[in-house]
């Protein structure tokens, strides 16, 4: 009774406050920047980044296996099973090429490692496609409620992919799509044989970076678990700068040793 | 008087929330995970051989 004039007018910029509080909640939980009563945006509209683009492997990470043709016997940082050293120390790359099994080492798991440049499209709302020029392999990155397709298993496997958002109030100021990928055909980790299983399964998260120069890099984490070849989930991450066309296109086909 | 503690008091926590909505909590111990470039990060290349660095240094091979 002290304060007649201030209750009234504290009780209606307390109800302002709780309205704009509760407003700045629902956008902080709005996934995929849908907006508030309407449909959500299809998950090309609502990329946080643009990935979009010609992208070149930056190979200043693993250069001595990525590339060279590593020699037999070098699996240096792959958590590697006494089964998969067996399988390694076996590499016949002379047999693979004879089998036509040459594109083992550019299956999901291992293709980001093959230097050489990458194309991003949207292939239509829902899905993100990646081509790479060497081994000529496409990955196909689907949003929202795809199902996978009956059939066998594939060298680029099946990929789920979601954008995970980085708000601040309330707006969206970064993102990382995170891609899983599952139904792999197996195949090699490294060029020399490193293996992995039918039963791996890859997720690998998206970054951006941008540079002072004003250069654009991609860098992707991945992690990759086989319950048969490898002791603990494999996790490394690669990088591509973006360029500004496709002037480093250079399409060529797989090949087991270079 | 005491409306205006009330106010700024709301005002203060408002803003204060802002930039907590964005932030990754990166406290904590942490080991790393030499998956790759292991023999730099272990137990070290072999002399010359700095195959990966983007150096401005010409490579002269040791006599």
């Amino acid at each position: 009774m002290r304060y007649p004039i201030f209750k009234a007018k504290s009780m209606q910029f307390m109800l302002l406050l709780a309205g704009a509080m509760i407003a700045q909640t629902g956008l902080q939980a709005q996934g995929r920047g849908g907006g508030r009563g309407g449909p959500p945006m299809a998950p090309k509209a609502a990329a946080p980044i643009d990935l979009t683009g010609y992208w070149v492997s930056v190979v200043t990470e693993d250069w001595r296996y990525r590339m060279v043709t590593p020699a037999p016997g070098d699996y240096q940082g792959v958590p590697m099973t006494a089964a998969a050293v067996k399988i390694a120390d076996a590499w016949d790359p002379a047999k693979e090429e004879a089998s036509g099994d040459q594109c083992k080492s550019y299956g999901a798991p291992a293709i980001l490692r093959v230097p050489g440049n990458l194309h991003l499209t949207w292939q239509d709302d829902q899905t993100l496609k990646m081509e790479t020029d060497a081994g000529k392999q496409t990955r196909t990155f689907h949003f929202g409620n795809w199902k996978a397709p009956e059939g066998p298993a594939t060298l680029q496997g099946d990929s789920v992919a979601q954008w995970e958002v980085q708000r601040a109030g309330g707006q969206a100021v970064n993102g990382t799509m995170k891609v899983t990928t599952n139904h792999l055909k197996a195949g090699y980790l490294r060029k020399n044989g490193v293996p992995y299983s039918e039963n791996t399964s890859l997720t690998e998260y998206y970054d951006l970076v941008k540079e002072r120069n004003g250069d654009t890099l991609m860098v992707v984490t991945s992690v990759v678990t086989d319950p048969m070849y490898l002791r603990e989930p494999f996790i490394i991450s690669t990088h591509f700068k973006k360029l500004t066309g496709d002037a480093g296109w250079h399409p060529s086909e797989c090949s087991a040793k270079w | 008087m005491t409306r205006n503690k009330i106010i700024c008091t709301l005002a203060m926590l408002t803003c204060a929330a802002l930039p907590a909505l964005a932030e990754i909590d990166l406290s904590g111990s942490w080991t790393a995970k030499n998956h790759e470039d292991a023999m730099e990060r272990g137990a070290g290349p072999n002399p010359d051989d700095w195959a990966g660095l983007l150096s401005t240094i010409p490579v002269v091979p040791r006599p």
